[in-house]
């Protein structure tokens, strides 16, 4: 997992995210998202098609998610769930706890990517071309008996330890 | 001499002196340290590797005339400004002030050098630049240290943009006598800075005992100032005959434009210091950044390109 200013962060892919960019995608009611979009989703980015909001007879996300980790795969997940616009990190969406427990064996590798905000923050058109500057974490994994609320917070902490010091 | 003659001369003595320098660095390694790594030995190789390459983008960029050498200095600023403001705090609201300095500010000041229009180059970034991106940034609507962040992107866009382009704009001085010789001006401005660098590490790793100014620079040292300076300033006379100055003005230029790198060097060093960094990248291996190789040239290169208008174009 991982944050940075402006768009939401990496490990796992973040509800908002990949549910922007991908169901209006794949929908015919979106079709202004045409064939560039759809080829950079799929052949580029090679992202996880989900549901934002899943009706009954859909797929659970946290299901595809799942799946794409017993496949092999791995993911990159945005945990704050949106675009951060201010300093410091939003409490986590509670995804990756759900997909921890579904695939407890996955490892979360925490990623800080600084400047990527200043690069490209909400409604800007162009990206200022600065350099960014990205931090690994020791990866985590869902202890036995860990509740959703101790592993999100344990997450967000290895998190925000990346951050650099101002 | 032909201009043609006296540059490849002079880049062949460059050359000739990196060969020589390259071979004892070898040499060095082999015999004292073979295997294991050796902080100092390793990092002077990976200046000497990086110095092969910059020279040889140098001698490019001459070759290919005035075009490639705006082009270099051009691309020299850009990612000169990207490593000052990736390492600045700006905040979202300055994103459309940075987009307008990459990519209006920048190219559009490059240009004024390529076709020759001094009166909007010498104004454009302390004039309109300074005047527009504080506009363009409370656009923004963010007031959080307002004052700070737009003086902090000014301040790069002068260091990197305004005072690097007047090395290309050199190009430009119509000086008499002097037709299609400037870049050598230009090599001799290069020459006489870099050399200055280099000649205050080796003279402050050889003799230096009294440091200059540890909170600022732990690594500068007054035998280093002193010997780096009087190397560079007896190159640079030594250097006359490519210039249209007499020896004696040679040296005095070289030792004012020496002065000058070496505080721009110790400018930078104050920011770097403050924002708790030792480099302003890792683009050029053994130096750091751009920025890096390029601070002691921002501020010598203005005064060096005013000297040389004043006194030497009619």
């Amino acid at each position: 997992m991982g944050r940075y200013k402006g768009l939401p962060e990496p490990v796992g892919a973040t509800e908002e995210r990949i549910g922007v960019l991908l169901v209006n995608l794949g929908t015919p009611e979106a079709p202004t998202y045409g064939a560039v979009r759809r080829y950079l989703a799929q052949r580029v980015f090679r992202a996880v098609l989900i549901e934002r909001t899943p009706r009954p007879h859909q797929p659970n996300p946290v299901d595809c998610l799942a799946e794409a980790l017993a496949a092999g795969e791995s993911l990159i997940l945005f945990p704050e769930g949106t675009r951060n616009l201010d300093d410091g990190l939003l409490p986590f969406k509670s995804g990756i706890f759900h997909l921890a427990k579904r695939q407890p064996q996955a490892e979360f590798v925490p990623v800080w990517i600084e400047n990527l905000g200043r690069v490209m923050p909400k409604g800007a058109l162009l990206p200022a071309p600065l350099l960014c500057t990205l931090s690994f974490g020791p990866p985590l994994r869902l202890a036995p008996e860990e509740t959703k609320t101790q592993f999100l917070a344990r997450a967000n902490a290895a998190l925000l330890a990346l951050a650099p010091a101002d | 001499m032909e201009p043609q003659d006296s540059l490849l001369t002079i880049l062949g003595a460059v050359f000739a002196v990196l060969a020589v320098a390259s071979l004892i660095g070898a040499l060095l390694k082999r015999r004292i340290s073979p295997r294991a790594p050796h902080g100092t030995l390793d990092n002077l190789n990976a200046r000497l590797m990086a110095w092969w390459v910059m020279i040889a983008l140098l001698a490019l960029a001459f070759w290919a005339g005035k075009p490639g050498v705006v082009g270099l200095f051009a691309f020299v600023s850009f990612q000169c400004l990207r490593e000052y403001i990736s390492l600045t705090h700006t905040r979202r609201g300055d994103h459309r002030a940075l987009c307008w300095c990459f990519f209006f500010f920048l190219p559009l000041q490059y240009y004024l050098v390529a076709v020759d229009w001094y009166g909007v180059f010498s104004i454009l970034i302390p004039v309109y630049a300074f005047l527009l991106l504080p506009i363009s940034a409370s656009l923004g609507r963010d007031t959080t240290h307002f004052l700070e962040r737009a003086a902090k992107v000014q301040w790069g866009l002068m260091i990197c943009v305004y005072c690097v382009s007047h090395v290309p704009a050199l190009m430009t001085l119509a000086i008499p006598g002097y037709d299609g010789r400037n870049v050598l001006l230009i090599l001799f401005l290069v020459l006489v800075v870099q050399s200055s660098d280099v000649f205050q590490y080796l003279w402050g790793k050889l003799l230096g005992r009294h440091k200059l100014a540890p909170a600022i620079s732990p690594s500068k040292t007054v035998e280093g100032l002193v010997g780096g300076v009087l190397s560079s300033t007896a190159l640079g006379a030594g250097l006359w005959w490519i210039t249209p100055f007499n020896p004696w003005q040679a040296a005095l230029i070289a030792l004012l434009t020496s002065v000058l790198g070496f505080f721009g060097g110790f400018v930078l060093s104050a920011i770097k210091r403050d924002r708790g960094i030792k480099d302003w990248g890792s683009l050029i291996e053994g130096h750091g950044g751009m920025l890096d190789r390029v601070d002691s040239l921002s501020f010598s290169a203005p005064v060096f390109f005013h000297v040389v208008r004043y006194w030497w174009t009619p």
